[in-house]
């Protein structure tokens, strides 16, 4: 082991030159750093809305829909409505409650013979508010429309009475909303023929169909839960498994790699060092604190970029971890291909210049 | 610090560069290392500075005439290198700072040494200029100025004046004249200004190559 006099924070302060000074030949590959943690941040974002869009887009086709109706079609089930509604309260559960389907009727001035049903409030929480909701498709489309889904409106049903409604926001398709008139359920409704149970999106139907049905209490024939729509394709695990996740890696190794070859382009430089008397620890903690102020700097990049959109995602760790990992391989890599530099013999360095 | 090398023997792979080799360096002298051009000069300094190991022999550093041996170091030599190696981005301070970084001063006597070390070679008025900006001549005056703020007291140089014109080599004479006293100086160079400017001259002479 050589020893020479220099002191670690001479040799940061030279480090802190070599990359900032005037002129320095590393200021491009700090602006490599900026760039690629910037990048990785906004690359998970991006990703990560796609993703929300994709989720927002199966949940509204009913995805994270279960319908616990009768195994058989000519026996329906009674299904009692105080344990069908007290699933809404449950862990991953948005919304429950009973839909049952009555008779068309009249509602002036949407329309006559429109299909009907009554909704737990649980289920249909605008119920509480008002006394009818109107699906779009029923409303009509246009300007008319778009200015009723925003506020209350009064309707006329057959027997004169008059009663609030409102339009609906887009439902899953098993909720009818969008194309019945939906009611509150009446006191007398204690139970139903189908429970459905709006799940958090995210979580698995699959599993919770059975959890929740275990909690139902039902007369006559037995229920079973049914999913009215199953997407064949899972974007939580294509989300997982896709090979994008990798670019702050990769951006990492291409870092290590410019780190490698602007070293080298200073090759003379090392031997000026090593020539006026600096070790080669000396030389090798100067090119580690060279490239883990480069390393930091991507590292730093995606930690901020990853807040100023932590909005974005579903974990802000998410982007953060990923970029301090996209740090640590640079620093690693980039050392990795600089070492050569401080223990060759300096006499040889000199020469390729 | 005085040098003795002794029956020493250097190859690359099947190459002998010399054998046999012993010389004397005076301490506070500057000595002239002289020989054609493959004869091995460069090589036998980077031994004497222990960058290149010898295959046989010694070398061996004495602070005084009969005070205990010690083996050559890197750490104890300032090397001016043949060529014009420089830190190019940074400034002409910067370059010479290294050096007294290197030998453990402090950031403002370091900054002291290096401004005498260059108002010595006579560029006190380029402290702050970037030193890719510099000349050749320039160049190997920064290096020499690296050596003396050092304060090693062993300097190599390496064909100091190789590029540079008359006047410019009259000004390194100079200063390795003025520096004897201060530091052990051996000079590699064919160059007939610097051997008159020296106390003694060793001369190499070249191997027969590839040994049967
Ligand atoms: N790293 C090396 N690997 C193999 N051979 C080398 C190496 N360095 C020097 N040599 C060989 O050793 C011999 C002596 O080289 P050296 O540079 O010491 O000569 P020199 O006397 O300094 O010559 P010059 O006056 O041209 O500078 C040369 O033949 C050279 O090719
Ligand atoms: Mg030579």
């Amino acid at each position: 082991m050589q020893h020479d006099g220099w002191r670690l924070g001479y040799l940061a302060r030279e480090a802190t030159r070599n990359v900032l000074g005037r002129g320095s030949r590393l200021l491009p590959l700090l602006a490599l750093a900026i760039l690629a943690g910037v990048g990785s941040s906004s690359f998970i974002a991006y990703e990560t809305v796609r993703l929300r869009d994709e989720i927002a887009q199966l949940d509204v086709q009913g995805q994270y829909v279960l319908v616990y109706r009768s195994t058989s079609t000519s026996a329906p089930a009674q299904i009692s409505r105080a344990s069908c509604e007290s699933l809404a309260g449950q862990d991953g559960v948005r919304h429950a409650g009973l839909l049952t389907p009555v008779s068309d009727m009249d509602l002036l001035p949407v329309g006559v013979g429109l299909p009907a049903q009554r909704a737990s409030t649980t289920l249909v929480p605008e119920l509480s508010r008002v006394d009818v909701l109107i699906g779009p498709v029923l409303a009509g489309s246009g300007a008319a429309s778009a200015d009723r889904s925003a506020s209350a409106f009064r309707v006329k049903t057959g027997t004169s009475e008059t009663a609030t409604a409102v339009v609906p926001t887009a439902r899953p398709e098993a909720l009818a909303t969008d194309f019945s008139v939906t009611l509150p359920l009446l006191p007398a409704d204690v139970d139903g023929p189908q429970c459905v149970v709006v799940l958090r999106a995210l979580s698995d139907p699959a599993r919770a169909g059975d959890l929740h049905g275990a909690a139902l209490a039902v007369e006559g024939n037995p229920v079973t839960a049914t999913r009215p729509f199953i997407a064949t394709n899972d974007p939580v695990d294509t989300y997982l498994h896709r090979p994008g996740r990798w670019l702050p890696l990769l951006l990492a190794l291409v870092g290590a790699l410019a780190t490698g070859i602007a070293s080298r382009l200073r090759a003379s430089e090392m031997a000026v060092y090593r020539l006026s008397g600096t070790s080669r620890t000396s030389v090798l903690t100067l090119l580690a604190l060279e490239t883990l102020l480069i390393a930091g700097t991507a590292g730093l990049c995606a930690v901020a970029a990853a807040l100023a959109l932590r909005d974005r995602y579903l974990d802000p760790l998410i982007p953060v971890t990923w970029g301090l990992a996209m740090a640590g391989v640079w620093a690693v890599g980039g050392l990795l291909a600089t070492t050569d530099l401080a223990l060759r013999r300096p006499t040889n360095l000199a020469k390729d210049r | 610090m005085q040098l003795d090398v002794r029956d020493a023997t250097l190859t690359f792979g099947a190459v002998t560069v010399f054998s046999g080799f012993s010389a004397h360096f005076e301490s506070g002298r500057v000595t002239a290392l002289v020989g054609p051009s493959g004869s091995g000069k460069s090589s036998l300094l980077a031994a004497m500075s222990g960058h290149q190991p010898l295959a046989s022999g010694t070398i061996e550093l004495r602070a005084a005439p009969d005070g205990p041996p010690t083996a050559p170091s890197p750490q104890l030599v300032a090397w001016v290198p043949q060529g014009s190696n420089a830190l190019g981005r940074r400034s002409v301070l910067d370059n010479v700072l290294i050096a007294a970084l290197g030998a453990g001063l402090r950031l403002r006597a370091a900054e002291t040494a290096a401004t005498e070390a260059l108002t010595m070679v006579g560029l006190a008025d380029r402290l702050g200029q970037q030193a890719r900006k510099l000349s050749g001549g320039e160049l190997q005056r920064v290096a020499l100025a690296r050596a003396l703020a050092s304060g090693k007291e062993l300097i190599f140089a390496d064909e100091p004046s190789a590029n540079l014109d008359a006047a410019n080599t009259d000004r390194i004479a100079g200063i390795l004249s003025r520096l004897s006293g201060r530091a052990t100086i051996v000079v590699a160079t064919h160059d007939p200004v610097l051997v008159a400017a020296a106390h003694a001259a060793v001369h190499m002479r070249r191997e027969a190559r590839h040994a049967a």
